[in-house]
């Protein structure tokens, strides 16, 4: 009779509501030395996830791992500097940085953690990522699902010095949003009905039309001002200078400047990733 | 909005601070320069066995936020 012990280890931790209580986190998704399948990134995340205090459940497991995939498949995972998933429905949880050990966000009070992302309350709430750009060719990255038209910093950073701002503030104005990266231009578009989806801010140049702003994937508007000094202070969410965001946020990153095809394919990853968790707008 | 109303002492002796390695206080000033402090269920619940839990026992007021700063900046 084979020991079935090890099966139960099993469902437990990959397929259970919630990790078990007690469980150590390097045996996370794994049985001994297996762990199923799952991205070896993923799996650290899991463990840090973990080990901050924060739980999973099994589809957030699994929604997490295809994305580490796919940006791995897309040739994407590679320039990120940061990924804020927004699972685990608390602040221990979504503080973690998928991509590296890194960059760990921290959060002020104000906010609430839900299975659907993170949400700032539009008075002080702020996350630091603790990540201050490095190059000019930069992105940013948020996913929202929420549709206010707030004036409140969404992702980035509003230092009136050097004037040279990278951030997405998508209430502006009743149907506007404004992207700006190392430069205190604009890319504003008029988003006519809803702000929610997957913004970024790119530059993949310092050339003419080298900045875009992607929304949901495709280009809705092109740039190519910047400042030859960079922004000096770290990228946060939610809120800065203050103005604070009401929006939720289903994810969250900074990278290096995507090209429009790196844009889409990071868009089809992240949808697919809230498709799985049933959050997707 | 109603919040918690601390004074300059108070807030200087908060702001800032954590109350674990992943969230920190942040207050905000109102119209009238009065330091405030908002906290939902689940900062309460954070705070439970920290050393700040008596921000949530402080006097509350009605928030009015100061106009948004000057646009574009």
């Amino acid at each position: 009779m084979p020991d079935f012990g090890i099966m139960r280890g099993f469902g437990d931790k990959l397929f259970g509501n919630k990790l078990v209580a007690g469980q150590l986190p390097t045996n996370l998704g794994k049985i001994g030395s297996q762990s199923f399948g799952f991205d070896i990134d993923a799996v650290a995340f899991f463990n840090r996830v973990i080990a901050n205090g924060g739980t999973l459940s099994g589809i957030e497991q699994i929604a997490t791992d295809q994305l580490v995939k796919d940006l791995k498949s897309y040739g994407i995972w590679s320039l990120i500097k940061g990924i804020y998933p927004m699972v685990g429905s608390s602040a221990a949880a979504c503080s973690r940085n998928l991509k590296s050990d890194t960059f760990n966000g921290t959060f002020s009070n104000g906010w609430t953690f839900a299975s659907t992302g993170v949400t700032p309350n539009g008075i002080n709430a702020v996350m630091n990522t603790g990540y201050v750009q490095t190059s000019f060719l930069f992105g940013i990255s948020i996913y929202n699902r929420t549709n206010t038209n707030k004036l409140g910093l969404d992702i980035g950073q509003l230092d009136p010095v050097p004037f040279a701002y990278t951030h997405l503030l998508l209430g502006l104005g009743s149907t506007s949003m404004r992207g700006r990266n190392s430069t205190n231009a604009n890319i504003d578009y008029n988003y006519n009905t809803t702000n929610v989806g997957f913004w970024q801010t790119n530059r993949i140049s310092t050339s003419t039309n080298g900045w875009n702003v992607n929304y949901n994937g495709l280009v809705v508007g092109l740039n190519s001002s910047f400042n030859n000094t960079l922004p000096t202070s770290s990228v946060v969410i939610g809120g800065d200078g203050g103005l604070y965001s009401d929006r939720q946020i289903g994810l969250a990153s900074m990278h290096d400047g995507l090209s429009n095809t790196q844009a889409s394919n990071f868009y089809t990853a992240v949808q697919a990733f809230q498709t799985t968790l049933s959050r997707n707008v | 909005m109603i919040g918690y109303i601390l004074t300059t002492q108070q807030y200087d002796q908060v702001q800032g601070q954590f109350i674990n390695p992943y969230q920190f206080i942040n207050c905000v000033q109102d119209i009238n320069d009065v330091w405030f402090f908002f906290g939902n269920d689940q900062d309460k619940e954070a705070f439970k066995d920290t050393e700040y839990m008596w921000l949530f026992d402080l006097p509350q007021g009605e928030y009015i936020p100061k106009p948004s700063p000057q646009f574009p900046i």
